[in-house]
């Protein structure tokens, strides 16, 4: 189970890449052409004349409803890890290391107008990012309040996603985290 | 809060990667020493049920590559890969982390796995028909022990220790011919000793090997030995060298070098002892 938990959140941490895909294409998916979405939308329009901000919204909510469902699953299918007190060697802020790599994302899925370009392009970048490892940052769990750190514990470099602020590595400890892969761990 | 680790069978990788994470967090597993006497270890002696054998300063002892096994897992667990269910057949051995102890324990594999075709029901009532292996049973008295602060390796039985460390055999090996030969060159024991060299025994061997590590260890000088047997064995020698034409005198050189000729303090008895177990 814990593969599969691995693989979605890669996709997870690259589907904002979609995100800005579907807006700058204006795409609209079926789902959100239901008869309430639709009154919903006839609503909205009245006080944000714009279509486009409307679907980014739109868009951001189901991406939202994902992350929650994701977050709430995650308890169910992964493994049970801890770090004990003073066993970090080294604390380091991740966010700031990610966010060069996902302004190539933003950029790739800004200049591709071809549907079938893109989902190539996502496959190929999905691929990268399970591969990696490391690289399971997702900027919607940012709007959560999660952070990423880096923590060195005995030379070997993980990656941990907590709503914590941490800045003394002596001072890390937690008994319950979940083990996204074998280098990424979760405090929920 | 125990971790349970295990070591996998696999001809590539480093020795972290072999090891492998089972569980966070279990409960007391294995037995501990407690009610044992602690004896220093030594090759040519023989345990009694209520002993069990120490090696001191075991992280010198043993390769780089085994000093993995020494970690204290309960700290560092999170660095260790998941346990996969494919890699479930090629389980080597166990190692359990507990309060400053590792425990070890070899997995005999083909006595617990089971080799029978199992007829499994899953969900969506797809049936399976899987030879998965059923469990692994822990034995709680596999008296394999590390104390991680002292770095002290206590053990029972010697084929269990070599199993999962290979270097505990390097200290309790026979002596190589060439060792022999540098055994018969001492000062102590005459050229022209006419003993078949190709016919010592193997429990004669270890004590051979022991012999030279004492002047290698504790600086034993020739002088000294030769003071102290002919107490004991004046007859045999002479020009301060003793021939060594058959066994017993081999043992008797042996028994000089490895000191185990003495005088009772109140009887003033003369005795020979078989083995030595040194008093704290």
């Amino acid at each position: 189970m814990n593969k599969f938990l691995n693989y979605i959140y890669a996709v997870d941490s690259i589907l904002l890449m979609l995100y800005i895909f579907l807006i700058k294409e204006e795409y609209v998916f079926y789902f959100l052409k239901h008869p309430k979405i639709i009154e919903i939308y006839k609503i909205l329009i009245n006080y944000i004349p714009y279509k486009i901000i409307i679907l980014g919204i739109a868009y951001l909510v189901v991406l939202v409803i994902l992350d929650i469902i994701l977050l709430m699953i995650t308890p169910f299918i992964s493994n049970i890890d801890k770090i004990e007190r003073e066993t970090v060697d080294e604390i380091e802020n991740a966010t700031e290391a990610y966010l060069p790599c996902y302004l190539g994302y933003f950029f790739v899925a800004l200049s591709i107008s071809n549907f079938q370009i893109f989902l190539i392009i996502f496959t190929l970048i999905f691929f990268l990012t399970k591969g990696a490892k490391l690289a399971h940052f997702n900027p919607v769990l940012i709007l959560f309040g999660y952070r990423y750190y880096f923590c060195k514990i005995d030379g070997v470099k993980n990656l941990l996603i907590t709503k914590d602020k941490l800045k003394n590595p002596k001072n890390v400890e937690y008994n319950k985290l979940y083990r996204i892969n074998d280098f990424t761990f979760i405090k929920i | 809060m125990g971790t349970l680790v295990c070591k996998i069978k696999q001809s590539i990788g480093t020795a972290a990667s072999k090891i492998k994470k089972i569980q966070i967090d279990c409960g007391v597993l294995y037995s501990g020493i407690e009610n044992f006497k602690v004896v220093e270890f030594n090759p040519t002696y023989k345990i009694e049920k209520d002993e069990i054998f120490v090696i001191d300063k075991f992280s010198e002892k043993i390769s780089k590559n085994d000093k993995e096994l020494l970690k204290n897992f309960n700290l560092i667990a999170i660095n260790y890969d998941q346990l996969d269910f494919s890699q479930w057949g090629t389980l080597d051995f166990l190692v359990h982390s507990k309060d400053g102890w590792n425990f070890y324990q070899r997995i005999i594999g083909k006595k617990y796995l089971s080799e029978k075709k199992v007829l499994k029901c899953v969900p969506r009532g797809i049936s399976q028909i899987s030879n998965e292996p059923e469990g692994v049973e822990i034995n709680s008295n596999s008296y394999l022990m590390y104390h991680i602060e002292k770095d002290k390796f206590y053990f029972k039985k010697l084929e269990d220790a070599i199993k999962i460390f290979k270097e505990v055999e390097n200290l309790s090996r026979e002596a190589t011919t060439l060792e022999v030969e540098e055994f018969f060159n001492i000062p102590l024991i005459n050229n022209n000793s006419s003993l078949d060299k190709s016919k010592i025994s193997s429990y004669k061997r270890k004590k051979i090997l022991l012999a030279l590590n004492e002047f290698k260890d504790k600086g034993k000088k020739i002088e000294e030995l030769v003071e102290y047997g002919n107490i004991y064995y004046k007859e045999c020698f002479v020009d301060n060298q003793i021939s060594i034409d058959d066994n017993d005198k081999l043992d008797i050189v042996l028994d000089i070098i490895h000191e185990n000729y003495y005088t009772t303090e109140i009887s003033g008895e003369r005795r020979k002892s078989n083995s030595n177990k040194k008093l704290d």
